[in-house]
C-alpha cells in the first residue's frame, strides 16, 4: 500500500507540474469584439493585444475599453478618410508565449494596419518581435519595462509607447520623496516583471539622486500574507517612508498589514495601485498613501473622458481611469498617424507617427502633449505625471 | 521576541487557510480516492460568492453566507453528476476521475469569470477592519476569524466522522466500498454527501480569503498547491492531519519570508517534495 501510495503522489506531483506549467496559458480564448476574420470593405483593422483574463485583466479590460471608446468617437466622427476602425482585440492571458503567437497570427491571417500593446512588459516585448518582422506599427499601451523600447534593436523602428517608462515614474516619485525630505526607504515589490523591473529602475535611479534604500523585501503575487514583509521593514532602522511596488490587491494586503504591525511611516506607491481593489480590501488603511497617476481631475478634457467612461462601463470598472485613458490616447495617437497615411498601415505609418508633435492627450497633467521623433518613441513630455493620495477611500489629487 | 511571535501569528493564520484546503481535499480523498484538482476551484467559487454577495449585490454576511453554502451544494451536486457518475457507470479508472477534476476546474475557473468578471475583486471583512492588540502583538480582525473558523470547521468534520451514523458510513465506504455496500450503506448517497462537505469546507474557506487577499477566478491554484502540500505533509491518509500540515508550512513561509526571502517560495514545493522522497504517507498516517 505504502508503495502504491507513493507513485499514486509522485503522478499527483508531476500532473499539478504541468498544470502549473499551464496556469499561465490556460485554454486557447479569443475574446474579441470581432472574431471575424474577413476584412470588410471600407474598414481599417487595429489589433490588440493584452490580457483580458487572469490577474492582469484589472488592466487589459479597462485598456480594452478606452480603446472601444476611442474607436467609436473617431467612428461616429466619420473615421478615417470614410473608413471605419475596428479593433479586434485578442486575450494574451499575460502570457509572453501566448502574446507571441497571437502576434504571428494576427500578422499573417488578419489584416491589421496597427497593434495595441497591453499593460505587461514581458508579453509586450515578446510580441513587438514578431511585430517588427511583419512592419506592424506597435502602440504599447501601458507596459512600462525600461526595456521596452531599445534604439539599438530592429524592433524599435515600428514600436511605440502611449506610456513613459518605470524610470520616468521612479524619478517622478523621487523627486517627491526629496520635496518631503525622505534620505532613506524601504522597498517592497512583487516577484513578476512589473515589480522586479521597477526595482531595477528604483535602484539605479535613488543611487544616482543620493537616496538610499535601507532594506528591500520582495513577495509573490497575489500573497496570502505579507505579515514578514512589514515586519521586516518596520525593524529596519532609519526608514523615512515606503515606496510600494505591486498592484492593488497585493498592496491592499501590505498597507493593512502596516497597519497592524505598526509600521507608521509614509506610504508611496507605484501606479499599479490605481484599482478599486486596493481602496476596497484595505479601506481606512489606504488613507494618506501617495501614489502616481495620469489623469488630472482639473483638466476639462479628463473630466469629460471619466463622464463618459464611467456612463458606459461603470465607476468602479477603471476607479482611476489610469489603465483605460492609456488605451483611449493610444487609439488617438494611431488614429492621427492613419490621418496622414490616409489609412494604411506599414513603415508608412511608423514615419507618419514619428512627425506627430504635440498631440493633445486626456492622460497626462495640464501641461501634457504627445510627441514622437525618430529617435523618441515615448508619447509623453516632462508633465506626464501628477500624484493623488486617497481621502475618505477615493482618489483624490495631491496639490 | 515580538518579532517572533508575530511572525508565528502570521504563520498560522495563512496555515490555517492552507489546512482548511487540505480539510476539504482529504475528505473527498478518504472517501472516494479521488484526487479532486479542482479544490482551489472551489475555494475560488466561495470566494467569488463572496464578492458577489458582499461586495456586488451587498447583502450582508449571513446571507452571503447562506448563498455560499447553496451553491457550494449546486457544485458539489454538478460535481457528482456531471463528472463522477457518468465516468464510474462506463467504468473509467481512478486516474480519469482525477484527470477530469482538472477539466471541471478549468470550467469552473472560466464560467465564474464569464458569470462575475475577471478581475480581482475586493470584499470587506466580516469583523471591521480595526487591527485587534494583545499586548505587544497584533492581528487583522479577518485573519482571527479565518483561524478560528477553520478549527471550528476540522473540529465538527472530526464529530461528524466519529460521532455521527452518516460520518461513520461514510468512513466505511472509504475504507472498504465493496464491505460498506453489503453491509447496507448505499454508498452513492455516501458520496454525494462526501463531495457536499467537502466542497461547503472550500467554500467557506473561500469566503474567509477573500477580505484578505481579493477575489478573482484565477485564484484557484495558488491556493490548491499549498492545499496539496499541506495534505501531503500530514498525512494523504489523515483528514485532520492536513491542518497541521498547513499550520506547519503556514509558519516555515512566515519565517523564511523574514529571514530568506527570496527563497521563501520554494518552502511549500520544498516541503512537499521532501516528504514524498521521506515518508510519503505523512507525518501523521492513519492508524488502521
Amino acid at each position: 500500500m505504502r508503495g502504491k501510495l507513493s507513485i499514486y503522489l509522485f503522478m499527483l506531483m508531476g500532473i499539478l507540474v504541468l498544470f502549473l506549467s499551464a496556469c499561465n496559458g490556460g485554454e486557447a480564448e479569443e475574446s474579441g469584439t470581432n472574431s471575424d476574420s474577413e476584412t470588410e470593405a471600407g474598414t481599417i483593422n487595429i489589433g490588440f493585444v493584452g490580457p483580458l483574463s487572469g490577474g492582469s485583466a484589472t488592466m487589459g479590460i479597462p485598456a480594452q475599453n478606452g480603446m472601444e471608446l476611442a474607436v467609436e468617437e473617431i467612428n461616429d466622427a466619420g473615421g478615417i478618410n470614410g473608413k471605419m476602425i475596428e479593433l479586434m482585440a485578442r486575450d494574451d492571458e499575460a502570457d509572453p508565449a501566448k502574446s507571441t503567437t497571437i502576434a504571428q497570427q494576427l500578422s499573417t491571417e488578419e489584416e491589421i494596419v496597427a497593434v495595441l500593446g497591453g499593460p505587461n512588459s514581458g508579453p509586450a516585448l515578446a510580441n513587438s518581435e514578431v511585430f517588427a518582422k511583419y512592419e506592424i506599427p506597435n502602440m504599447i499601451s501601458i507596459a512600462q519595462n525600461d526595456n521596452l523600447l531599445d534604439p539599438e534593436k530592429s524592433s524599435f523602428a515600428t514600436t511605440f509607447a502611449m506610456s513613459e517608462n518605470n524610470t520616468y515614474d521612479v524619478r517622478a516619485i523621487v523627486e517627491f520623496m526629496k520635496s518631503q525630505g525622505y534620505e532613506n526607504i524601504g522597498v517592497i515589490v512583487d516577484d513578476s516583471a512589473y515589480g522586479q523591473g521597477a526595482l531595477e529602475s528604483i535602484e539605479t535611479v535613488l543611487d544616482e539622486e543620493g537616496i538610499g534604500i535601507i532594506e528591500k523585501v520582495e513577495h509573490p503575487v497575489g500573497a496570502q500574507s505579507l505579515s514578514s514583509q512589514a515586519l521586516k521593514l518596520k525593524n529596519a532602522e532609519g526608514i523615512d517612508a515606503v515606496y510600494v511596488v505591486t498592484l492593488g490587491n497585493d498592496a491592499a494586503l501590505f498597507v493593512k498589514t502596516a497597519d497592524q504591525v505598526g509600521l507608521d511611516l509614509p506610504i508611496l506607491g507605484g501606479r499599479g495601485l490605481n484599482m478599486s481593489s486596493f481602496i476596497d480590501l484595505a479601506g481606512d488603511a489606504t488613507e494618506g498613501v501617495i501614489l502616481p497617476t495620469i489623469m488630472d481631475p482639473d483638466k476639462p478634457e479628463a473630466q469629460a473622458y471619466i463622464q463618459a467612461y464611467d456612463a458606459k462601463y461603470g465607476e468602479d470598472n477603471d476607479p482611476a481611469h489610469v489603465f483605460s485613458v492609456l488605451g483611449y490616447d493610444a487609439v488617438k495617437l494611431l488614429a492621427e498617424g492613419l490621418k496622414i497615411t490616409e489609412g494604411k498601415g506599414g513603415v508608412e505609418l511608423a514615419e507618419a507617427l514619428e512627425t506627430i508633435t504635440d498631440f493633445e492627450t486626456v492622460s497626462g497633467g495640464i501641461d501634457h502633449t504627445a510627441s514622437y521623433s525618430p529617435d523618441k518613441h515615448v508619447a509623453p513630455n516632462e508633465n506626464f505625471i501628477i500624484f493623488n493620495t486617497v481621502k475618505d477611500g477615493e482618489f483624490v489629487k495631491v496639490e | 521576541m515580538d518579532t517572533f511571535l508575530q511572525l508565528i501569528i502570521a504563520g498560522v493564520s495563512t496555515g490555517s487557510i492552507y489546512g482548511l484546503v487540505a480539510l476539504a481535499f482529504l475528505i473527498i480523498y478518504n472517501t472516494t480516492s479521488i484526487v479532486n484538482f479542482a479544490q482551489g476551484e472551489f475555494v475560488m467559487v466561495g470566494a467569488m460568492m463572496a464578492f458577489f454577495g458582499v461586495a456586488l449585490s451587498e447583502f450582508g454576511y449571513i446571507s452571503t453566507f447562506l448563498i455560499i453554502v447553496g451553491s457550494m451544494f449546486v457544485l458539489a451536486q454538478l460535481f457528482k453528476f456531471i463528472l463522477v457518475s457518468p465516468l464510474q457507470k462506463r467504468g473509467s479508472s481512478i486516474f480519469h476521475i482525477i484527470i477530469g477534476t482538472i477539466a471541471f476546474g478549468t470550467v469552473l475557473t472560466e464560467g465564474m469569470g464569464l458569470l462575475l468578471g475577471k478581475q480581482i475583486y475586493g470584499v470587506r471583512p466580516l469583523m471591521g477592519r480595526e487591527p485587534l492588540y494583545f499586548g505587544n502583538l497584533s492581528i487583522l480582525p479577518e485573519n482571527l476569524t479565518t483561524i478560528v473558523v477553520s478549527f471550528v470547521l476540522v473540529l465538527v468534520v472530526w464529530y461528524f466522522f466519529h460521532y455521527t451514523m452518516t460520518g461513520k458510513s461514510l468512513r466505511a465506504v472509504g475504507i472498504n466500498p465493496e464491505g460498506a455496500q453489503v453491509s447496507g450503506i448505499n454508498v452513492a448517497r455516501m458520496t454525494i454527501i462526501g463531495f457536499t462537505l467537502s466542497a461547503l469546507v472550500s467554500g467557506i474557506g473561500g469566503m474567509m480569503i477573500a477580505p484578505i487577499s481579493g477575489a478573482s477566478p484565477y485564484i484557484g491554484l495558488p491556493i490548491a498547491v499549498k492545499g496539496f502540500a499541506a495534505a501531503i505533509l500530514g498525512g494523504m491518509g489523515n483528514i485532520y492531519a492536513g491542518m497541521i500540515g498547513g499550520l506547519i508550512i503556514g509558519v516555515a513561509e512566515s519565517f523564511a519570508n523574514y529571514y530568506i526571502s527570496s527563497y521563501a517560495q520554494a518552502i511549500a514545493y520544498g516541503i512537499m517534495l521532501l516528504m514524498l522522497f521521506v515518508k510519503p504517507t505523512g507525518l501523521f498516517p492513519e492508524k488502521s
